[in-house]
């Protein structure tokens, strides 16, 4: 099975950022959320997916092929939508269709008003006097109208009602029904992943933290709430990470390798967010100091 | 290519709707006038605009971002700009020169041979002109280009020193038989800033 995206090892220097050694796979079929707090690299991650920043180093591969291989005919299976809709304001998405009919040879105009009508978005109205949901409807709109294979979701929900969200979220699941299909969706709004996505990734500072399917982070992964003295009972090697809190210590940590009798809870994606950015990564080192300071 | 200009004239159709009426009531008063030869440089100059107009607006909208993720080449782009500047001024020529000749005609002020030697001259400053734009509105942008075509656009002013000066040590005689070589070089400055621009489009990131 070809995957839909692999980016391995990819690097990128910006002006005072860097992307790090970012490797995901995205294999078709499936959805993976993209997860990070603004400014982590999401964005800049998914400009060098499509070439729109040229990459320092690493290789990215789209439907088992690099970009240059083969540049417009991956790029006709693709759908992108950006946090903004960027067509000139002065168009409408009636304009919008008779040109795009032109760039996609596989462009469905009956199903492009099938969706404007369903998302009831004007027709005939320009962009300017459009709401931030109906432009964002609009756009989604305009990248499934090709019948796309991927779709490439930069913030698509950010700044929407929950009513909105949860429309374009259906659209999403609609996509899905063919298993050729695959979507990277960016967000930190983690409870829209929570409802679609099968992959969480999740960026910090240019870094990857992990690449974890959604079950295994939410079932396998566990919190444990307690006092500092409690803590010195955990188990080193199932901690994760761990943040301070008012009353004590927020940890992360492998829920298989913690005995039974420790209190946890199933995490969301937005505590393991949190106790990752907010706290203290545990690595080898942090172990090891533990360790001394328990002699 | 052809989805890129359509993208452009869709965009640009309301200003172009605007400019039509104003050049109709031009056309009136020049004929009255008798100074149907403005209308040429008047055209070649909202072709010039328009084109500008276009670049704002991609650029307000962040159309570049997006244009570079659908199946169309950097170059194709690129080109889609230079063919819409030719088709702006192209369209300026073929509508006013008929006039200008059907009023010269009524009023025989100037031989045929020296309205097109105008005509040719101000078209290749028109093609010398969007020869410099694009690749500047490319590279910096159209706010920083704006300043920078400005200064450019005035060094003629100073040039015209220099002209002088070849009047006087040249003749006018010499001076206008050089004037034939003058679309050839606005042809090769053309060429060169469409290399350019493709150069600088190719690298730019988004």
């Amino acid at each position: 099975m070809t995957n839909a995206i692999e980016v391995q090892n990819l690097l990128k220097h910006l002006h005072r950022f860097q992307l790090k050694d970012v490797s995901f796979t995205l294999p078709k079929g499936t959805i993976m959320g993209f997860v990070g707090e603004n400014g982590a690299g999401k964005t800049t991650t998914i400009k060098c997916i499509l070439d729109l920043l040229k990459k320092d180093g690493g290789k990215i591969k789209l439907f088992g092929k690099e970009l240059h291989e083969d540049e417009l005919a991956i790029k006709s299976e693709i759908g992108v939508v950006f946090d903004d809709l960027n067509f000139p304001e002065s168009l409408t998405a009636k304009k919008i269709s008779k040109f795009m009919r032109k760039v996609y040879s596989t462009w469905d105009d009956s199903y492009y008003c099938e969706l404007l009508n369903k998302l009831k978005v004007h027709e005939n109205k320009k962009l300017n006097e459009l709401s931030r949901g109906m432009k964002m409807k609009l756009s989604i709109a305009i990248a499934l109208a090709h019948h796309p294979k991927l779709l490439i979701l930069d913030e698509p929900t950010s700044g929407l009602d929950p009513i909105v969200r949860d429309e374009i979220l259906d659209l999403f699941l609609d996509f899905m029904q063919d298993d050729e299909h695959s979507i990277l969706f960016s967000s930190h709004i983690t409870s829209d992943l929570e409802k679609i996505a099968d992959y969480i990734t999740f960026i910090h500072e240019g870094k990857l933290l992990f690449s974890e399917s959604k079950d295994t982070l939410l079932y396998d992964y566990a919190i444990w709430r307690g006092t500092k003295d409690e803590f010195e009972d955990l188990p080193s090697e199932s901690i994760l990470a761990i943040r301070e809190q008012a009353y004590g210590l927020e940890v992360l940590l492998k829920r298989n390798e913690v005995s039974t009798a420790f209190e946890l809870s199933q995490p969301t994606i937005e505590e393991i967010m949190l106790i990752y950015v907010r706290g203290v990564k545990a690595d080898e080192s942090f172990v090891n100091e533990r360790f001394f300071n328990a002699q | 290519m052809r989805a890129l200009l359509m993208k452009d004239f869709l965009m640009l159709s309301k200003q172009i709707k605007m400019m039509v009426a104003i050049f109709a009531v031009l056309i009136i008063i020049s004929f009255i006038t008798n100074m149907t030869m403005v209308l040429v440089i008047f055209s070649l100059i909202f072709a010039s605009l328009q084109l500008t107009t276009a670049f704002t607006f991609d650029e307000m909208s962040k159309w570049d971002k997006y244009a570079n993720t659908l199946p169309v080449d950097r170059k194709t782009i690129v080109q889609s700009k230079y063919v819409l500047g030719l088709i702006l001024i192209a369209s300026g020529i073929v509508i006013f020169t008929p006039v200008v000749f059907l009023s010269d005609e009524m009023t025989r002020q100037l031989p045929f041979i020296d309205i097109f030697q105008t005509i040719v001259i101000v078209l290749s400053i028109a093609l010398f002109y969007i020869s410099l734009t694009i690749p500047l509105f490319i590279k910096f942008g159209t706010q920083k280009a704006r300043f920078i075509i400005f200064a450019i656009v005035f060094l003629p002013v100073f040039g015209s020193g220099f002209i002088q000066y070849g009047l006087r040590t040249v003749g006018l005689n010499q001076l206008m038989s050089y004037i034939k070589y003058v679309p050839i070089a606005a042809f090769v400055f053309l060429l060169l800033s469409y290399f350019v621009s493709v150069k600088w489009y190719e690298r730019k990131e988004f």
